[in-house]
């Protein structure tokens, strides 16, 4: 039985269950850290900033995006996160079923189990790229080129968790802002359908330009 | 069937650890926290007062100093240190049979010019991913404090250094969700400074906090921490608290507050604390709850009991999100330095309320045997 926040905090201290089924949480990575994978998984002997087990942090936004890109917790197919299977996706398979990878260590948490809720909230997370890359990270200002065929360097969330990352742009007038939506169809930066021609190399981490690209496989 | 996933395993898991000071004995056997130790808060090193408890409540008692008093050390030195493995099966809801050490920690309290304190505790800690030989060896603790009253465990006390902050009921076992998800979750301590009063009557901590500079730490945050406890009569104590945390990430604002009342007749504690958590990230917001309840029994021959339900709501919007822990601890205190502690706990998220809805999760629990031998 469900009872509403507004109901009295006595019979929540009664061990009620409370709340209501719709679930407004935001779907970014900033609430998935904070709220989910923090308290759950990153206590200190765990995968704190401290500790790090197997080289995961879930204890702050950038740990989190670094544990996920780099260390193979969703596979990265384009800018997606696994978006046709995300119960598939190994940050989903170690806390629903066992360890993805074969290391013998077996479902996490290992401490306590993490409720359903928060499972399917970190699915629709890995199945929402927009909203993951709708991210709070401040990036560095766009700058304006001076001339033509300058170049000049523009800080943007675009990879697929959020990240920062440069790209540099060759300004087709002079004043011309540094826009990412006109960087040749290289990257999709923003956001809709594009062309793509090449691999992208996100610092280790290569995205894999699929063999449709040219249908716009990158979102 | 089924499947079921039974390994043997020994890692280091969540429940890893170090443990610290058992407030059941507060007004059971003393009124405050630093009528038994050197810190005004508790935990850590014993005074003159806690050693004797702690002879008078083991099973065949054994003189409590350091090594037996085999080492006899100056009056303005106080060495310590407590020593604890544990053992048992866990389900999480895999099934793992488990064994590691929680604790290897070498206190020393050296006093000076009457007031002053300096205080450490060095000792074991699980080493940082891909850099364990470096950091497999920590001071948790560190720091100095000045105390008002030279000669009584009252008054004013200040400290400054690395040390956990003040809050809530500050109860030895970290998985308690009074301390993993109440503000002083395990190795939180953090440099800060101080400032706490204490009377038999009443007494009130105040202290300041930073994210540790030096190393990669466990907590985040810069904040504040209020705890205060008023003891209306020698049984009854009402406690208010009140903590501020601000990360890059989220801001978190606990507000709650604590009792206890010692049945004389029968030898029981009951404790309780309940605190609301109103959480920032980024411009959306939450409410938590967290509660604790513990009840206490002594009983003869060194053995204790402790009773707890403690609940947690992550969200307490959203259906689903609640978690409740039973936790039955049997302690035996061999003599004054070994204790056997049998852990136990049943954990369900939404009441284990999963049969026909999707809404809940998996039962988790453990048992285990621990071990501890204070120095």
């Amino acid at each position: 039985m469900a009872c509403s926040h507004a109901r009295p905090l006595l019979l929540c201290l009664a061990f009620a269950a409370c709340g209501t089924t719709d679930d407004n949480r935001p779907l970014d990575a900033q609430y998935v850290t904070e709220a989910i994978l923090q308290p759950t998984c990153g206590g200190a002997v765990c995968h704190s900033t401290w500790k790090q087990s197997r080289g995961d942090v879930f204890d702050t936004l950038e740990g989190m995006r670094r544990s996920i890109v780099h260390n193979g917790l969703v596979s990265l197919d384009s800018l997606q996160f696994d978006p046709s299977d995300p119960a598939s996706a190994a940050l989903i398979v170690w806390v629903t079923k066992t360890d993805p990878f074969g290391l013998g260590i077996g479902r996490m948490p290992n401490d306590g189990p993490m409720p359903n809720q928060d499972v399917h909230f970190l699915e629709n997370w890995i199945v929402g790229p927009t909203k993951i890359r709708d991210d709070k990270t401040p990036c560095s200002p766009t700058l304006a080129c001076t001339q033509p065929d300058d170049t000049c360097s523009y800080a943007h969330p675009g990879d697929a968790v959020g990240n920062c990352i440069n790209i540099t742009y060759t300004a087709p007038a002079k004043g011309a802002q540094c826009d990412p939506a006109q960087f040749h169809g290289q990257a999709c930066f923003n956001r809709t359908l594009v062309n793509c021609n090449s691999d992208w190399n996100f610092g280790s981490t290569v995205m894999v330009c699929p063999s449709d690209c040219s249908q716009g496989a990158c979102l | 069937m089924k499947r079921v996933a039974f390994a043997i395993v020994v890692v280091a898991v969540g429940l890893a650890g170090r443990a610290d000071a058992y407030p059941e004995f507060q007004l059971s056997r003393d009124q405050t926290c630093s009528s038994c130790h050197i810190a005004p808060s508790g935990g850590g090193l014993l005074n003159e007062n806690g050693m004797t408890t702690a002879e008078t409540i083991s099973h065949f008692g054994h003189r409590p100093e350091f090594f037996y008093n085999a080492i006899p050390t100056p009056s303005w030195l106080t060495l310590g240190g407590e020593i604890r493995t544990i053992y048992g099966y866990m389900k999480t809801p895999q099934q793992y049979l488990v064994g590691f050490p929680m604790q290897d920690d070498f206190y020393a309290s050296a006093k000076f010019a009457d007031h002053f304190h300096v205080i450490a505790t060095v000792g074991y800690r699980p080493g940082e991913w891909q850099n364990e030989a470096a950091t497999h060896i920590w001071s948790r603790e560190h720091y100095v404090m000045w105390q008002q009253n030279a000669d009584t465990n009252e008054g004013l006390y200040v400290r400054l250094g690395r040390f956990m902050p003040v809050f809530g009921l500050r109860f030895a076992e970290h998985p308690l969700y009074e301390r993993r998800f109440g503000g002083t979750a395990l190795y939180t301590e953090t440099y800060g400074a101080a400032v706490e009063y204490i009377t038999p009557k009443y007494e009130i901590h105040g202290t300041g906090f930073i994210k540790d500079p030096l190393i990669d730490p466990v907590a985040h945050d810069n904040g504040g921490a209020l705890y205060g406890e008023y003891r209306a009569t020698e049984e009854l104590s009402v406690g208010a608290e009140g903590m501020v945390t601000v990360s890059t990430d989220d801001k978190k604002y606990r507000g709650g507050v604590t009792a206890k009342y010692y049945v004389k007749g029968t030898d029981l504690l009951i404790q309780g604390e309940g605190q609301i958590v109103n959480q920032h990230i980024g411009a959306f917001g939450l409410n938590q709850l967290m509660a604790q309840i513990m009840v206490t029994k002594f009983l003869p021959a060194g053995l204790m009991a402790d009773f707890g339900i403690g609940h947690f709501d992550e969200n307490l919007r959203i259906k689903g999100l609640d978690r409740d822990a039973i936790d039955l601890n049997i302690h035996y205190f061999w003599d004054s330095h070994f204790e056997i502690t049998l852990v136990t706990r049943l954990e369900l998220i939404n009441q284990g309320r999963t049969i026909g809805t999707d809404i809940g999760g998996p039962t988790g629990g453990y048992a285990l045997v621990q071990l501890h031998y204070r120095l």
